[in-house]
């Protein structure tokens, strides 16, 4: 059965329509909000309220865009509204949030280099502000288009270029600085610390 | 550990990590994990396993709530039928007791309140409808009242 069928099962009411296109997208909309929040408890939360919106709106979706695209938009809204409730810096959020450590049990050390680098990758996009932090993860990460993320995002394309660009040159000037390389576009485009985790 | 130092080596050099990135951006897709990805740490993360069930179990509950909401609804406009049906005779009954002057006064002071409450509701199903048309644009999957109250509390 094909995407749009289920769909417009779903819409229909058809509960078992809807828990295949939860089963099928659930994934990437986990992962979307791991890279935006970081955390796997917030994240799993988060991901659970956007479907159940997505469930109460569906009747208004009206296929003009992919599923994906427009799960990916209440999700990057529920991600938004999740931090200023909050009130969250995110930016300076503990190290213990970030529940990514290896397990006690013994693993194997691909596993353990595995995690460790995904740790490594999730604190150092900490470090970045939450917009360029949402470009690099939905441009580079899940590959999506500039067109695409402001579609997700509604911002402007300039905007989401500027934030790009000033999130991968961050991104690069703080491996480098966690890894004690030597930064050749130091003093080009500095990480500004006096605006932790700004919107 | 050869796979750490080819991405150390990548990063120090500013050209190679440019196109590295671009190369990224070409191998990943969502719910695709491409070996540069996960090189750089964006692994797999397992999804919490009551996820479906919690959500299932979520969507099951406001499909119970609407219905109850939907019962409450018709029962209550149907009371309020019946009791608009019983004033209106009352008032009727009322009517026919009083001068033809007063009569008249009294049925156009009436026919001015039903037409001022129809039309203030009237005035409110459109502000909403065209709220929520407006919401839909903006793709946001809340209630119009849930994001009012939302917005309050964000203002505040």
């Amino acid at each position: 059965m094909t995407e749009t069928q289920l769909i417009k099962r779903a819409q229909n009411g058809d509960e078992d329509a809807f828990r295949e296109l939860v089963e099928t997208h659930q994934s990437k909309v986990y992962h979307l909000l791991l890279g935006m929040l970081r955390s796997p408890e917030v994240a799993g939360d988060l991901t659970q309220e956007t479907f159940i919106k997505a469930w109460k709106s569906l009747s208004r979706f009206r296929l003009d865009s992919t599923f994906w695209t427009w799960l990916y938009r209440i999700a990057y809204r529920s991600a938004l509204d999740y931090i200023k409730l909050k009130k969250l810096d995110l930016t300076y959020l503990a190290e213990e949030e970030l529940n990514l450590q290896a397990e006690e049990k013994a693993e194997p050390l691909a596993a353990v280099l595995a995690k460790d680098r995904t740790q490594e990758l999730f604190s150092a996009l900490q470090e970045l502000s939450f917009n360029n932090r949402v470009a690099i993860v939905l441009y580079y990460f899940q590959g999506l288009s500039y067109k695409e993320i402001a579609a997700v995002t509604k911002r402007r394309l300039g905007s989401i270029r500027t934030d790009l660009h000033r999130g991968k040159t961050k991104l690069r000037q703080i491996l480098c600085r966690r890894w004690g390389l030597p930064d050749e576009t130091e003093g080009e485009d500095q990480i500004d610390h006096s605006e932790p985790g700004c919107l | 550990m050869r796979q750490r130092e080819k991405i150390r080596s990548i990063i120090l050099n500013r050209d190679a990590y440019e196109r590295a990135m671009e190369e990224l951006h070409k191998l990943q897709a969502p719910g695709v994990y491409s070996g540069l990805g996960k090189a750089l740490g964006w692994n797999e993360q397992p999804v919490p396993p009551y996820l479906t069930e919690e959500i299932m179990k979520e969507i099951r509950q406001c499909r119970e709530e609407i219905e109850l909401d939907r019962r409450v609804m018709f029962s209550g406009g149907f009371l309020l039928l019946v009791l608009l049906t019983l004033i209106i005779l009352t008032s009727i009954d009322a009517l026919n007791t009083l001068s033809p002057v007063v009569r008249n006064q009294a049925i156009t002071g009436f026919f001015w309140m039903v037409t001022s409450l129809v039309g203030s509701g009237w005035v409110l199903f459109l502000s909403l409808l065209r709220y929520q048309q407006k919401d839909h644009s903006r793709d946001s999957a809340d209630h119009p009242l849930a994001q009012i109250i939302r917005y309050l509390r964000l203002k505040r």
